[in-house]
């Protein structure tokens, strides 16, 4: 449940990784010319559980911290976060506890600051274990572009890495930073602010989602559509539901099923998709019917046939995916670098 | 492993023979001179030990031990068997003639090649795999049908048969509920009450007006009128004119057709080459035809003699040379000549 938790909490950090537009694509998916969207920089660990305790392994699959934890976050600026006992803490890639087990929610690092929870209130902690802001708000989210948002009752605001509030809490609801600013839902309906908390672009639109890659989604009426930075609709309301672009890829709904387009508006996956999830290193999750694969961004192919109860982002060339209990790593081809294990 | 399951698996495979490109090519009776390019080269058949599927070579001699589940025939170079791996679920291994695993895919049900593409049933879905293993159409399909001249029948997202290429791309929508793969270039499809025939771009080739109707074989499809069965060309002239109370499909220049009680074969010309004398009759394929006796059936020669007594609850077509036989629940192989490579055992 607090994985739960700290995961939709922390969602919004998974830094977008901002490569090469649509005609930077090769059409190939050639797992030798992986093209721009194979970075990987494999990451300082990937959480593994055996035999119900938490451990890391490499990105070659290989035990690198033995199981110790009772549960582990994935690494973000090269920390972890862990559970020990009911408190969570965070380690580093030695699985050495570099931040001792003190909090009931632990969120993931951006910007050197991670929101965690003591008691009922939510502050942050810095890399070197000192609260940088203390524990005073009802619900923290990670930082993005050197804001955090924050609530305090019904309101949300933001704070920067000084726990100033650089926009005091006033808005019914808010996106995180990105390109500059930040979705917030007034009275009237959805705009977008700057760091310094001025309105960008009025709007107002019914909802509005982050931007990404020049365009963010924007409902107008009952279909959404995206916008540019200048606030100019770039492609026509005629979704039923929107995501950002994420490589050059944005997912949306058409008569309830989901597909991807290209910042132009062309499909890459037609919409017979029944989830789907955001591009990352060249992979998107997406379910069919009951079960998960991955598309390739190169060719909207799947990687394999849906196998998975979960799956998640590719992250350093894996993505961790679950199969009947079990927590397993897949590369960017399908393959098990960990079979699967609980 | 269900039995009901494993027997449609054997029966549909029986189905998909006739499908193989080059199966229906019509020649000479002569054993070698038969063989068509698609199946001279089989050079593994499944078989069954202890509930068990492996594979045997042309002589009978096991060469893929019985660790399969299910098994399919070769097509195309690679046959897919399956069983359960704990962690992955049912796997599917294409095999390859030397014995050898081309590709795995996990799948409820996979199916052979046809056209260089197979379809997988993937988490109730259906999609199309090339003979890498990699999928070229997404598993997101309703229903789908194998390869047939460069066609597959599927229902994508709705209930409606479609046609797609091997791109693909959808072709041709229809909106018929009775449509049949392509087959020498038509297919046969139902629009209220009438049978007609559809080409690759989906126009009307024959406009529906038979009252039953087969797939084409062999540049003739039999189609009924009024109480009886003729044939007609591509261009849908008559051939034969119908005469006959039932009628199956040309091949290798014959026709088993029913006249009073019994089947018989004809020739091209419609003209009596087997006498009657069977229960049962289906198309030759490799200079054999399968004929029913007294509730069993067994294989006739071009010239009507038996090559085996009639002692089997179910024949498939001879397909490499060898023709698979069933005697209660045993599978068993069948030559030309009606002797066994392989006797019937569990």
């Amino acid at each position: 449940m607090y994985r739960l938790l700290t995961l939709a909490l922390c969602a919004g950090v998974l830094a977008p990784a901002f490569f090469g537009c649509d005609s930077a694509n090769p059409s190939g998916d050639d797992p030798n010319n992986p093209g721009p969207f194979l970075p990987a920089q494999a990451l300082p660990g990937y959480p593994v559980p055996i035999d119900s305790l938490w451990g890391f392994a490499d990105a070659e699959g290989r035990l690198t911290v033995e199981p110790q934890f009772d549960f582990a976050d994935g690494f973000y600026d090269n920390l972890a976060a862990v559970q020990q006992g009911l408190l969570w803490g965070y380690a580093d890639s030695t699985g050495a506890v570099v931040i001792s087990p003190q909090f009931d929610i632990a969120g993931r690092f951006a910007d050197g600051l991670a929101p965690v929870r003591s008691g009922d209130a939510w502050g942050y902690v810095r890399a070197n274990g000192n609260m940088a802001i203390q524990p005073t708000y009802d619900t923290a989210r990670s930082f993005s572009e050197e804001r955090a948002a924050v609530k305090t009752g019904f309101t949300w605001g933001f704070v920067d890495a000084t726990g100033a509030e650089a926009i005091p809490p006033q808005y019914a609801a808010v996106g995180d930073f990105s390109a500059g600013v930040a979705a917030v839902e007034t009275p009237e309906g959805w705009k977008y602010i700057g760091p310094g908390g001025g309105t960008q672009i009025a709007g107002p639109f019914a909802d509005a989602g982050e931007f990404s890659e020049g365009l963010a989604p924007v409902l107008i009426g009952e279909a959404w559509g995206y916008i540019d930075t200048s606030g100019n609709i770039v492609l026509n309301p005629i979704y039923e539901d929107a995501g950002s672009f994420h490589e050059g890829a944005a997912r949306i709904r058409v008569d309830e099923r989901w597909g991807y387009i290209t910042t132009s508006g062309d499909y890459i996956v037609e919409p017979k998709i029944a989830s789907a999830g955001d591009f990352s290193e060249g992979r998107a999750p997406v379910r069919f019917n009951n079960r998960w694969t991955y598309v390739k961004r190169s060719d909207g192919l799947v990687i394999g046939s849906p196998a998975f109860d979960s799956a998640g982002e590719f992250r350093g060339g894996l993505a961790q995916v679950s199969i009947d209990g079990s927590i397993g790593y897949i590369n960017v081809n399908g393959e098990y670098v960990w079979y699967p294990s609980n | 492993m269900n039995p009901l399951r494993l027997w449609a698996t054997v029966f549909c495979a029986a189905l998909l023979i006739p499908a193989l490109p080059g199966c229906d090519s019509a020649g000479p009776s002569g054993d070698d001179s038969l063989n068509p390019v698609g199946t001279a080269n089989i050079a593994l058949f499944p078989v069954e030990r202890d509930g068990d599927w492996g594979y045997m070579d042309p002589t009978g001699r096991l060469v893929i031990q019985p660790e399969y589940s299910e098994a399919f025939s070769f097509s195309e170079g690679l046959a897919p068997a399956s069983r359960w791996i704990s962690g992955r679920g049912t796997v599917w291994f294409y095999l390859r003639q030397n014995g050898s695993v081309a590709f795995e895919i996990v799948a409820h049900d996979a199916y052979p090649f046809h056209d260089g593409l197979a379809r997988v049933n993937a988490d109730g879905r259906w999609g199309f795999i090339d003979t890498t293993g990699t999928y070229v159409v997404n598993p997101f399909m309703n229903s789908a049908r194998d390869f047939s001249e460069g066609r597959a029948r599927v229902k994508t997202t709705g209930y409606r048969w479609s046609f797609m290429d091997t791109s693909g791309a959808v072709v041709i929508e229809t909106e018929f509920d009775e449509i049949e793969d392509f087959a020498d270039g038509l297919a046969l499809y139902e629009e209220d009450g009438r049978w007609g025939y559809l080409d690759p771009a989906g126009a009307v080739a024959i406009i529906p007006q038979f009252d039953e109707a087969r797939s084409f074989s062999d540049g003739r499809a039999a189609v009924k009128v009024g109480e009886s069965w003729g044939y007609i060309a591509t261009d849908g002239q008559f051939v034969i004119q119908p005469t006959f109370i039932s009628a199956g499909d040309y091949s290798e220049g014959l026709a088993p057709v029913r006249t009073e009680n019994a089947w018989e074969y004809v020739d091209e010309t419609g003209a009596r080459s087997i006498p009657p004398g069977f229960d049962g009759a289906r198309a030759f394929s490799e200079g054999r035809a399968a004929v029913e006796q007294n509730g069993s059936w067994t294989f006739i020669r071009p010239g009507g003699g038996t090559i085996r007594a009639a002692e089997f609850d179910e024949v498939w077509d001879f397909e490499g040379g060898l023709a698979r036989v069933r005697i209660d629940e045993r599978i068993g192989y069948l030559d030309l000549d009606g002797d066994y490579v392989w006797f019937p055992e569990n």
